[in-house]
């Protein structure tokens, strides 16, 4: 399963106030608010637990095709140490990575069968798979019925996670 | 309210948060915030705080989960303000 979320932590200072009366209440479970606070920066804590909500939620949307719901709160995040963590929903339970630097979080989930991760724009990634996959054209990115972003190679369709925050992009597949 | 009034405050509310502004100004009931308005889901939050804000009204998660596009979130507004 692949999903993935990156957050531009300029941007988000800017466009987010997480401590707006509400605002965490909206996302977090009280564990995971005690989380942020516990943490020595709430602000990037939060958006850890964000992305982690997100990369997940992605994950699950594409294996049990649901449509499009802003349900934060059904995935509920555990930290296991300072990149990984744990996110159940419903019965069920996924693995994440979060990689954190100054400018940006990214999460997405673990994957067994070895999925990598490309951080850059779409053109960069379809220009690094060509030769990749030993493609004669350049790849096309589309989307599902369900919106979800796919590859149209001429033998199989890849799926791809991508995510995009203001000035940071990133896919995995 | 009429859904009508209350679809034009919530133009003004999502107006900030929008990424693709030929599908804005073409808003309409269809209009989904992330796949149309290439709203981020981050700011999902603040619109359902800001239309809490601008309707005076709590909207709780069972509700908050339909509000992806303009339609439901139309009818999330409306029931709460019938309830009022």
């Amino acid at each position: 399963m692949i999903g993935n979320d990156i957050v531009d932590l300029n941007k988000a200072n800017q466009d987010s106030n997480i401590f707006r009366p509400r605002y965490l209440e909206k996302v977090c479970s009280p564990e995971e608010i005690e989380l942020v606070f516990s943490s020595s920066n709430a602000i990037t804590t939060f958006w850890r637990i964000w992305t982690m909500k997100e990369s997940v939620y992605k994950a699950f949307q594409r294996k049990f095709q649901f449509k499009t719901v802003f349900n934060p709160f059904a995935f509920v995040c555990q930290f296991e140490d300072s990149d990984s963590g744990k996110v159940s929903f419903k019965a069920h339970q996924l693995f994440t990575k979060t990689i954190q630097t100054e400018e940006f979080i990214y999460s997405e989930v673990i994957n067994s069968r070895a999925k990598q991760r490309f951080f850059g724009s779409a053109s960069d990634f379809l220009q690094k798979l060509k030769p990749e996959l030993n493609l004669q054209s350049h790849p096309e990115l589309t989307k599902t019925r369900e919106g979800l972003p796919v590859l149209n190679l001429p033998n199989k369709t890849l799926a791809i996670s991508k995510t995009h925050h203001g000035n940071f992009q990133a896919f995995q597949y | 309210m009429t859904s009508e009034a209350i679809q034009e405050r919530l133009k003004t509310i999502v107006k900030p948060y929008i990424n693709n502004q030929e599908n804005f100004e073409k808003l309409s009931k269809e209009s989904d915030f992330i796949n149309d308005l290439e709203i981020n889901s981050a700011n999902l939050v603040d619109i359902v705080l800001d239309v809490e804000d601008e309707f005076d009204i709590r909207i709780e998660n069972d509700d908050m989960e339909k509000m992806t596009k303009v339609e439901a979130t139309v009818e999330v507004i409306q029931k709460k303000l019938s309830q009022k």
